[in-house]
């Protein structure tokens, strides 16, 4: 292509998307230098780069001929595809920095130099030990392969092997390892010497030699989790057949070891497929089968328990060579377990379990008023476990026969009702399992967690609960919402309170500043409109309906006169081709909206609302904010019922930055509302610019997985949720929270108004 | 309507249904039945109940009519409607209105589903009314000794949204339906699609980690009927993989990551 071809390639393309004359002759200068058979690709990527950023666009085109001396062409759409996502994770100085080292950045990539990186498959890997666990666990990078029963340590990048499939089922082969470990408990020590869940290093300590005790131990839990995945994933066990054998041959050789480390190190290469027996020397050997021979009685059932004893059998077996004992070299996927920050994490789930069972059990309790139930923290105050800890209450545990200090409450022993004042009550489900929990932990329910739920409740009803409410004029009703905890994968029931509230209208002349501003985007709009608008028609002759088709009735009439079979389709029916689509635009209102995005938003919704008038769709606008959870304040800004008129546009040039963005409850009300229309279609459309995040720990993956939870709710209604976004790091949580395709990232605020309309017609038709 | 002249014998099931129950759900609903309240099966789709319904009215000698409901389900569909037959009006029996007259088992399949005002006519049938009032032809219907009204639903999510009015659901006897104990669905998914009972297993074993997904972002997993679906493929020489990827992994989801994450999670298991 030449100089002009380009340019007038250029403007045609780019012409809607504001690339302006100046920009144009630039990068035509630029695109012109490079070799004339590529400028059609060339092109074409210009097209995925430039809604991103314009900036990266003038980037690539200024690289690109260094890059193409590095990498043949057909590997140009990798170098993008790999640069777009750089940009997309960690922005555009990396990005530019990656396009600047060509070598380093990408061939060394192409050739799988670089490995694996964990952070390019942790979702993945994340998704499938969800699979395999009920539990949450997540994998994490760290300097050693180990778990504390909650997390998964990995290496960052896995470069065992030239391609990267290998690599991904290396990484596979370790999760699943570990997730072993977890699901038998390898962490906790449950023997009776024991108190239950303990630390293993206890034992360890005990032993006169804890280091070779401590290998054993992982040694003997390593065979449990191998009988374990090969009886719970048989095809990875095959797969991983050959990854087993490269480990095993990349161990340093063993010929080289003494005594205990020796016959260790033989059973740990026998575990990955590799039999060196007959290289052992003949008093090792014999050991060496004596071994394997202990380790043969292993089964998934069995506990610690049996891993102690075995670990006692073998020490008694190792006791000749253990004052020479070194510390092995732990295999790949076998790692180091985090037995001390297992044990904290036990703590912190007991503490959790404890608040539960004690809110729940609270909630139990006879005449509870309706209310939000009691925030977490006051739980923790310490004055209320402490002061009626187990004196005053009686709790009853398996055959255990206490005669009851105060004949008030107990607890039967199936855990599936509570007595008070001779009152049976029934325990809920969810209850029951917090509560089977603890009884699975410590083996009996500690009395003060009863006594405690009682304390609770006693408080609540004196104290009242919640915050005291800030009821202005404004304040119109109040409506309560649970939760999602995905730490516990269930609601936190009644956990919100959401205030719908009114917002006063402004007079300004921001809707007319604004119609102005886009006076040629508005005629657009309307012209694209009004070609959506499709009109009910009639159908004539059809056996049932909502009519009597008379001219076909006289027909029929005039048919069977004639002697002639009469036709039975005699209706009219109305064919509702007309659009039913019920849309609420829910609008971020939080502090953070200050400023541009705020007014971006308004200018959106103006011409969304003007286009909309012309469609005659139903739509409703809220703004959202609050602090904490027992203060979400939806705004309602335009009902479905409310005209668009004088006073609507008033409340929209109200809209203004207030606090923070707990998204839960608002979606949760939006979709209540909407599920209250008759509409076909219900389009949930959020606006926003930024991840949920409130003041209280509503951060972080929590309030991404209740957001999440509630769009799917949302979804699971019959709602489509649908969002638009202007964070810059909205790709790392958009597509998890509304799904692969129901959110649209916009890199640049001044474009939100010309794009909000435009997503709508796209999304409805 | 079709189903105008439909027999009693048409709705009769002759053959034992294969139905394995999961707990007491076969006496209490033939108490129910006994005494004349209603059933209200939950749970999540494929997990048996139509099989159920199916076994229930085979073991009680009644004719089994079914419904599916869908959000254009009217009052009149149900009930029944004047159409013109031979330049005259004739009233023609909804589905609902044959299963009184005929004494048979009436399953509305996903009540939710259908318009809200269909509870009108639920409502005076579920209670110990049990009258279906044809309003349009001015008769008043009482239900035979012989009748039973059964409905289903998923609570799916703990929506509060897709939810059965408390009014509507207080009428009824409730059965939980869900994924059968692991041996029990092995053998089920076996005897269904005459596959062996160890890929049986691994199946169900497949089955359940897509369950454990909800909170990675899928809304259901893996039905029992889903499972049956890919012993089916296996049993058709189509490699495991490949028959779990077509008849589970897709089924379950088109999100890309999700579809690579559920792939794994076959791969370790076949
Ligand atoms: N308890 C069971 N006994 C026998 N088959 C069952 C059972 N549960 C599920 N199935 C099988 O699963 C399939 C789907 O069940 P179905 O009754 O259609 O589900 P639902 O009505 O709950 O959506 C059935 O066709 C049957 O093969
Ligand atoms: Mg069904």
């Amino acid at each position: 292509m030449n100089n002009k071809e380009i340019s007038s390639f250029l403007s045609k393309t780019f012409a809607a998307d504001f690339m302006d004359e100046w920009e144009i002759t630039e990068y035509t200068n630029l695109i012109e230098q490079l070799p004339p058979s590529l400028h059609h690709e060339i092109l074409h990527h210009l097209k995925a780069f430039w809604p991103i950023s314009h900036a990266l666009c003038t980037s690539f085109l200024e690289q690109a001929p260094h890059a193409l001396n590095c990498f043949t062409p057909n590997h140009l759409s990798t170098w993008v595809k790999m640069t777009l996502e750089t940009y997309e994770t960690h922005g555009l100085a990396a990005a530019r920095s990656f396009m600047l080292d060509v070598e380093n950045n990408f061939i060394c990539r192409l050739k799988g130099k670089n490995g694996l990186q964990l952070q390019t498959v942790s979702i993945k890997l994340n998704r499938y030990l969800n699979g395999l666990s009920n539990k949450s666990i997540k994998v994490k990078s760290g300097s050693q392969v180990s778990t504390n029963s909650e997390q998964i340590l990995l290496p960052g990048e896995m470069k065992l092997y030239k391609d990267n499939d290998r690599n991904f089922l290396a990484y596979k082969t370790i999760v699943s390892f570990q997730w072993a470990f977890i699901a038998n408990k390898s962490c906790f020590l449950d023997h009776p010497a024991f108190p239950s869940n303990s630390n293993p290093i206890l034992f360890f300590n005990q032993t006169p030699y804890p280091q070779l005790t401590a290998d054993l131990y992982l040694l003997v839990e390593t065979q449990r989790a191998l009988v374990l995945l090969r009886q719970e994933l048989p095809g990875l066990m095959k797969e991983a057949k050959g990854i087993f054998l490269s480990i095993a041959d990349s161990r340093p050789a063993p010929d080289h070891l003494k005594g205990a480390n020796y016959i260790i190190e033989a059973v740990q290469l026998l575990l990955l497929g590799k039999n060196i027996a007959n290289h052992l020397p003949p008093t090792e050997q014999v050991l060496y089968y004596q071994v394997i021979e202990i380790l043969k009685n292993l089964s998934p059932k069995q506990n610690t328990t049996n891993t102690v004893n075995l670990v006692n059998q073998l020490l008694i077996l190792l006791q000749p060579y253990a004052s020479d004992y070194q510390t092995m070299i732990p295999l790949p996927f076998q790692g180091r377990p985090d037995y001390e920050s297992a044990q904290i994490i036990l703590s912190a789930q007991r503490d959790k379990a404890k608040q539960q069972a004690i809110t729940a059990l609270g909630a139990l309790l006879p005449q509870i008023p309706a209310s939000p139930a009691k925030p977490e923290d006051e739980e923790d105050k310490p004055d209320s476990s402490q002061k009626l800890s187990g004196d005053n209450v009686l709790l009853i545990q398996p055959k255990q026969e206490t005669k009851p200090v105060e004949n008030r409450i107990s607890l039967d022993t199936t855990l599936s009702f509570i007595t008070v004042d001779e009152m049976n009550i029934e325990i809920p489900k969810a209850t029951q399992d917090i509560l089977q929990e603890i009884k699975n932990d410590f083996g009996y329910i500690p009395e003060s967690y009863i006594s405690s739920g009682l304390q609770i409740k006693g408080n609540a009803q004196t104290s009242g609960s919640g915050p005291p409410l800030r009821d202005g004029p404004e304040l119109i009703g109040k409506f309560i919402y649970d939760e999602w905890d995905y730490r516990r994968g269930g609601n936190r029931k009644n956990w919100c309170q959401l205030f719908e509230k009114n917002i006063q209208s402004i007079k300004t002349n921001f809707v007319e500043q604004t119609l102005d501003k886009y006076h040629g985007v508005l005629m657009r709009l309307r012209r694209q409109f009004e070609m959506m608008l499709v009109s009910e028609r009639f159908l004539k002759r059809q056996r049932d309906g909502d009519n009597i088709d008379l001219d076909a009735l006289i027909e029929s009439l005039s048919d069977t006169r004639a002697g002639l079979a009469p036709s039975e389709r005699l209706f009219i029916k109305l064919q509702r081709d007309e659009r039913s689509i019920c849309t609420v635009f829910l609008v971020d209102m939080s502090n953070s909206t200050e400023g541009w995005v705020s007014k971006a938003i308004k200018e959106a919704l103006i011409l969304m609302c003007e286009s909309l008038e012309i469609l005659g769709d139903s739509y409703a606008i809220y703004g959202f904010s609050g602090m904490r959870r027992l203060r979400s304040d939806l705004y309602l800004i335009k009902e479905f019922s409310h005209p668009y008129n004088q006073e609507i546009k008033g409340k929209i040039s109200a809209i203004g930055p207030k606090e923070y963005t707990r998204m839960g409850p608002p979606i949760r009300h939006a979709s209540r509302k909407l599920l209250q229309t008759d509409a076909k279609i219900k389009l949930l459309v959020t606006i926003t610019d930024g991840k949920p995040e409130d003041y209280d720990d509503y951060k972080g993956d929590y309030a991404i997985e209740d957001t999440r939870h509630a769009l799917i709710e949302a979804k699971m209604a019959g709602i489509h949720p649908f969002c638009i976004t202007i964070d810059q790091k909205a790709k790392d949580y958009m597509a998890h929270m509304f799904g692969e395709i129901n959110y649209i990232f916009i890199n640049d605020v001044a474009k939100l108004p010309n794009r909000v309309p435009e997503i709508y017609r796209t999304l409805t038709t | 309507m079709q189903h105008k002249h439909i027999s009693f014998e048409k709705h009769l099931i002759d053959q034992e249904p294969f139905y394995r129950p999961t707990g007491v759900e076969i006496p209490i609903s033939m108490a129910a039945y006994e005494k004349g309240i209603p059933l209200l099966l939950k749970g999540p789709t494929g997990c048996g109940k139509t099989r159920f319904m199916q076994y229930l009215a085979w073991t009680l000698k009644r004719p089994l009519i079914t419904v599916s409901c869908h959000d254009d389900l009217s009052t009149g569909d149900l009930v029944g409607r004047y159409l013109i037959k031979n330049g005259e009006a004739v009233w023609s029996d909804g589905p609902v209105t044959m299963a009184v007259r005929a004494g048979a088992i009436c399953y509305l399949d996903e009540i939710v589903e259908a318009r809200k005002d269909t509870t009108v006519i639920i409502h005076p049938l579920a209670d110990d009314r049990r009258e279906l009032p044809l309003e349009k032809k001015g008769e008043l219907l009482i239900a035979p000794p012989q009748f039973m009204l059964a409905v289903s639903y998923n609570p799916g999510y703990q929506s509060i949204l897709k939810d059965l009015k408390p009014s509507t659901r207080q009428r009824f006897v409730s059965l939980e339906f869900s994924y059968p104990p692991p041996a029990l669905e092995a053998t089920i998914v076996s005897q269904e699609s005459d596959i062996d009972e160890k890929t049986a297993n691994l199946l169900v074993k497949i089955g359940n980690m897509t369950r454990n997904l909800n909170d990675s972002g899928l809304s259901e997993g893996a039905s029992t009927r889903l499972l049956i679906h890919a012993a089916k493929l296996i049993r058709s020489n189509i490699t495991p993989r490949d028959a779990c990827k077509a008849a589970i992994a897709e089924t379950l989801t088109d999100d890309h990551e999700m579809l690579e994450a559920l792939m794994e999670m076959v791969t370790s298991i076949f």
